[in-house]
């Protein structure tokens, strides 16, 4: 049977950041299909398959999540909290993708469960050089959970 | 001639009533059943009786009302268990004068037996008013000075509170300044980048130089953001300072920084401890090697020499290297924030790091300062204390 390829699910309120994302994913050559929300309350909507998100044709199931923390409605952290407290998603892979490398934002981020905490690159170089990593190491080498 | 004998002549009654009525004390004789027998000179003064209107008075005329009437059953207390004793241990005891006012006092009580069998009682009483005001007015003091410690903590919690609000602010501030000012120069310098690669070479070599110029500039306004809060975050407030291995700090700054390995790097160890903290001596001597590597032209190899040199308490930590040298005219201004000797140069950097390093410098106590250097290099030195 036909199972539609797994998504990289990202959350970023900024666009820039978004697009520029999309940008170094393309260049980075990711396969897997991209979806793009803007807050911590859509990563839980998306999950949850409510609305709009429950054609997985178009919004698939993600095997791997990038999240920013400083998001309005609900935070990264609020998103990542949700996401250990799920039956359903516990085990996602979740990787933190913040402007900010702040002690106390890392050692929460860690404590909640994330699977790393990334600053976000400065350079459209480095950008791309962290698309081609997560493509690698989560999407090829690191085996999701069944 | 011969000595006294110490068992000799006793003194005559006139002589003993002399010393009595010469007494710095009041003393007051009753017999057993409390009638005032003997006064003497301060006992009028005390009380301000005439000994004329005591003599065969009750001593209870001296006690204060309120304890009056317990006081027979005190007095046939003491006549049936006799013992030299102070009357009242742990009560405030006062007489009562002519005129109603009371005296505070501590009394004395010594039972005499006279030759003909009689008991006598000899109340010995000390004004003790002088003393009474002394401690009610210690005691005010006390208070005073508790009430004065009690202002002294609130205002020093209200400060304490002041400053962790602008701590916690000033956190804040660099939060936002690290996430919201950075987003546009990320954004800038993206687009910038992901724009030369699509055009590609359908433009001609201007149009793609000003994109390039585009993204570095918001690269490098990047960078001058990101070093601006380091610099603001070099030891904020107190550094607890202790003697630090400084041979520790070097191993920790080579096993940590990429890139140290590719060039030659001389410790003449032991460089032994001097007095600062690990984090900010850290800062101070990884800026300076930064500094020595990357000022050295292409062609040659970046070597740098450590040393320390101690002398009257101070320890020197001595950083030289082999790169372009500095004018010793821009001595004072090299350690101010973004002060580049030569922007249009090949060196990149924003101009940040001897700024933190005399930032860090200064927290531990220490002075840093460029030290004349024969032929081509620098040679920073370092000054600390050696022992806290």
């Amino acid at each position: 049977m036909f199972s539609p390829a797994k998504a990289v699910l990202f959350a970023d309120d900024d666009i820039n950041d978004r697009y520029l994302m999309l940008e170094a994913c393309k260049d980075a050559g990711i396969r897997h299909p991209l979806v793009m929300v803007e807050d911590g309350e859509e990563v839980i909507h998306y999950l949850n398959g409510a609305g709009k998100y429950g054609d997985r044709a178009l919004y698939p199931i993600p095997c791997l999540a990038v999240l920013d923390l400083s998001m309005p409605r609900k935070s990264g952290f609020d998103a990542l909290r949700w996401i250990r407290e799920s039956p359903q998603w516990r085990s996602l892979r979740v990787v933190i993708l913040s402007a900010s490398a702040q002690p106390r934002d890392v050692a929460l981020a860690y404590e909640l469960g994330a699977c790393a905490y990334i600053m976000k690159p400065s350079t459209a170089e480095e950008l791309i050089a962290l698309a081609a990593a997560i493509n690698s190491f989560w999407l090829r080498f690191a085996e999701s959970p069944p | 001639m011969s000595a006294p004998d110490p068992a000799g002549p006793e003194p005559s009654p006139a002589t003993f009533r002399l010393l009595v009525e010469s007494a710095a004390n009041a003393i007051v004789i009753a017999d057993e059943n409390g009638r005032i027998i003997f006064v003497n000179l301060q006992a009028e003064k005390l009380f301000g009786y005439d000994r004329g209107e005591l003599l065969g008075k009750s001593v209870d005329v001296l006690v204060p009302a309120q304890f009056r009437s317990k006081h027979p059953a005190y007095r046939q207390g003491f006549i049936a268990a006799p013992s030299a004793r102070p009357m009242g241990v742990g009560r405030d005891l006062f007489g009562t004068r002519k005129d109603g006012t009371e005296v505070p006092v501590e009394i004395g009580l010594n039972p005499i037996r006279t030759e003909r069998g009689q008991m006598l009682v000899a109340a010995i009483i000390v004004d003790i008013t002088a003393r009474k005001k002394t401690e009610n007015e210690l005691s005010l003091i006390r208070e005073e000075l508790a009430r004065r410690a009690a202002d002294l903590e609130a205002i020093v919690a209200k400060r304490t509170a002041h400053l962790e609000r602008a701590v916690a602010e000033l956190e804040a501030f660099s939060y936002t300044a690290s996430h919201d000012l950075r987003a546009p120069l990320r954004a800038i310098q993206g687009y910038a980048h992901f724009l030369l690669k699509r055009i590609g070479g359908r433009h001609d070599a201007e149009s793609r130089l000003q994109l390039e110029r585009m993204g570095v500039s918001a690269s490098r306004m990047d960078r001058l953001v990101q070093d601006l809060l380091a610099y603001s975050r070099v030891g904020r407030g107190e550094a607890d300072l202790e003697r630090v291995d400084l041979d520790s700090v070097v191993a920790h700054i080579t096993s940590h920084y990429p890139g140290l390995d590719k060039i030659q790097l001389q410790v003449r160890s032991p460089l032994g401890p001097a007095v600062g903290q690990f984090s900010l001596l850290i800062q101070t001597l990884s800026n300076l090697i930064a500094n020595a590597v990357k000022f050295v032209p292409k062609e040659r190899t970046p070597s740098i020499d450590i040393w320390t040199e101690r002398e009257r308490g101070r320890v020197t930590v001595f950083v030289k290297d082999n790169g372009i040298g500095i004018d010793p005219a821009y001595q004072e201004k090299i350690f101010n924030p973004f002060v580049r000797l030569d922007p249009a140069g090949p060196y990149e950097g924003t101009g940040i790091g001897l700024a933190i390093v005399k930032k860090a410098v200064a927290q531990m106590g220490g002075r840093v300062r460029l030290e004349p250097t024969a032929g081509q290099g620098t040679t920073f030195a370092v000054e600390l204390q050696d022992e806290a």
